[in-house]
């Protein structure tokens, strides 16, 4: 109906030639019955026409209309036969067109990205000679108080590194099976000297065991979870870790007896630059930490959830699954 | 006990190296890197600290390059902290590998264990005066009576002796014991200090560990 509707003036041209038609068989006197034949032989070769015109269209245009359905609207032009019909041909050719230049401005954003993310990551690299140096010179000095501030100045680079990697689609991780508890250990000998300053118990229990992962990664994880928990201590701090081992999967609950998170912001944690009544309260949160954390352990296909009470506690339980888990699931 | 350092960064070599002399180990830089696995083998070190971005050769070169003539201790040293490269040194056969920036109480820790890995004489015993130490049955004993020391003192004993006749800080003895997964606070510290304190007088040596102020103990 539609294709008839966009004919309407054609119809109406065709409509005014046979009245015509029919007028001048009448003005010249011409065989009733003859004029009848040719009136209807006409609109036969008419119908014709129009019938053969819509089937040559109506293959590529419903082709056309169902793609445009799919997900991936950009991939039309792979998925459509080149048509027979010159309207066609032209406006396929159109969307070749326009793909390909599409597809070279998106290639010319995405090396400009690539080049960008492999500079600050070089740039990462070198920050950390310097940073080196100055710890060494700092500890020679005892300088604790610059060594802290030295210490922040570190762990904000890693976090730029770790947005970088957990961004990229390339793999950069390696995964190896890792002994739990020296993970841990490596994370706490970071922090010693912060956790000892604020008079942190740390209590571990049953951590002696084997997950999957890239031990990198986890140790960034770890480190970004024991910051928050230093960050957001009350007094009497308490650090507790703790592992399940079942069939498929290790369990690591790490608790804190800190200010914990309100209920509304617990939903929102994972978020991008979100930083909820505890980040407004204190002025040095980013938002950034835990959304990274997230993105690393989906990456890694960990599970990472956060439980936590106003005042009273914060709970983050990383899950590390087993190839157990992955065969009974499919 | 000597250490070699191959580092490109002038600032940090001098640095590592005042660090280690500290620690009472003799230091040899490289500080020319065109031949830098001449004078690896050439100095007849005891371990070799390579960093791996130095100038005309690749670390890791250096590192398989090194492997077929020397079996010497090798801690590599790098700012990328990635798996990858990671179990790639250690597959050319890197001992250790430490990712900048380093506490430098961890470098000279896993300097320790590298070297006590390795070395032959690692007993499980060793004397104090005419005591017998069990390191790992956790006892001290003389001919007369035997006492058992906890995990915590056990350490703390031991590090002290493997110091004997120095000053040990404080911040030594939690670095060895954090290091060894017991996570004390800082009174837990000093209550193991005086239990072991109590320990050793039983058998007579009173006042053995002296508190230095300000500055740490001393086991003479």
């Amino acid at each position: 109906m539609k294709y008839l509707a966009d004919h309407k003036k054609h119809i109406f041209l065709i409509v005014v030639f046979i009245i015509i038609q029919y007028l001048m068989g009448k003005a010249f006197h011409i065989e009733k019955a003859f004029l009848y034949a040719q009136i209807i032989l006409t609109i036969i070769f008419i119908i014709i026409i129009f019938t053969y015109d819509y089937m040559r269209k109506v293959s590529f245009y419903r082709q056309l209309d169902h793609h445009l359905k799919m997900k991936e609207k950009y991939l039309i032009i792979e998925t459509l036969n080149r048509p027979s019909f010159y309207e066609g041909e032209i406006m396929h050719d159109a969307l070749y067109e326009i793909t390909k230049s599409m597809n070279e401005k998106i290639y010319e954003y995405q090396s400009e990205t690539k080049h960008f993310k492999e500079y600050i990551e070089m740039w990462i690299h070198e920050v950390k000679t310097p940073i080196s140096a100055l710890s060494l010179m700092l500890h020679k000095d005892k300088n604790n108080k610059a060594l802290n501030q030295l210490k922040r100045i570190e762990n904000y680079t890693e976090q730029v590194l770790y947005y970088i990697r957990s961004q990229s689609d390339a793999q950069d991780y390696l995964i190896k099976e890792h002994q739990l508890d020296q993970c841990i250990n490596h994370v706490l000998m970071h922090n010693k000297d912060e956790l000892l300053m604020h008079h942190f118990t740390i209590e571990t229990d049953h951590l002696d065991c084997k997950v999957k992962s890239d031990s990198k990664w986890l140790e960034f994880i770890l480190n970004q979870i024991v910051s928050n928990a230093m960050k957001y201590h009350k007094e009497n701090p308490l650090l507790r870790f703790s592992a399940t081992e079942d069939e498929d999967k290790v369990v690591l609950s790490i608790y804190d007896n800190g200010i914990g998170i309100r209920a509304s912001d617990l939903p929102q944690v994972f978020k991008k630059s979100y930083t909820g009544f505890n980040g407004h309260e204190e002025e040095k949160s980013t938002g950034m930490g835990l959304f990274i954390t997230k993105r690393l352990c989906d990456a890694l296909h960990h599970g990472l959830t956060i439980d936590s009470k106003e005042g009273e506690y914060t709970k983050v339980t990383l899950i590390f699954y087993k190839e157990k888990y992955y065969v009974t699931k499919l | 006990m000597k250490i070699i350092i191959v580092e490109d960064d002038a600032s940090i070599r001098e640095e590592i190296k005042i660090l280690l002399e500290g620690a009472g180990y003799e230091v040899e830089c490289v500080e020319d890197f065109t031949q830098t696995k001449k004078q690896i083998l050439d100095a007849n070190a005891d371990l070799l600290l390579l960093d791996i971005q130095i100038p005309y050769m690749n670390g890791e070169t250096l590192l398989r390059e090194l492997r077929k003539e020397s079996d010497m201790p090798v801690i590599m040293v790098t700012s990328k902290s990635n798996e990858i490269d990671e179990v790639l040194s250690m597959s050319y056969g890197a001992d250790d590998y430490i990712t900048k920036p380093y506490n430098p109480t961890l470098l000279l820790l896993r300097i320790q264990a590298v070297l006590k890995r390795l070395s032959p004489s690692n007993s499980q015993l060793s004397h104090y005066r005419d005591l017998e130490v069990d390191f790992a049955k956790g006892t001290l004993k003389n001919s007369e009576q035997e006492v058992v020391l906890t995990k915590n003192e056990m350490i703390i004993f031991h590090f002290l002796l493997t110091h004997i006749d120095e000053i040990v800080t404080r911040d030594d003895l939690m670095t060895e014991l954090w290091d060894n997964k017991e996570y004390i606070s800082d009174n837990a510290l000093t209550v193991n200090i005086s239990r072991l304190r109590g320990k050793l007088s039983d058998f007579g040596y009173d006042d053995v560990i002296m508190t230095r102020k300000g500055q740490g103990y001393i086991l003479s």
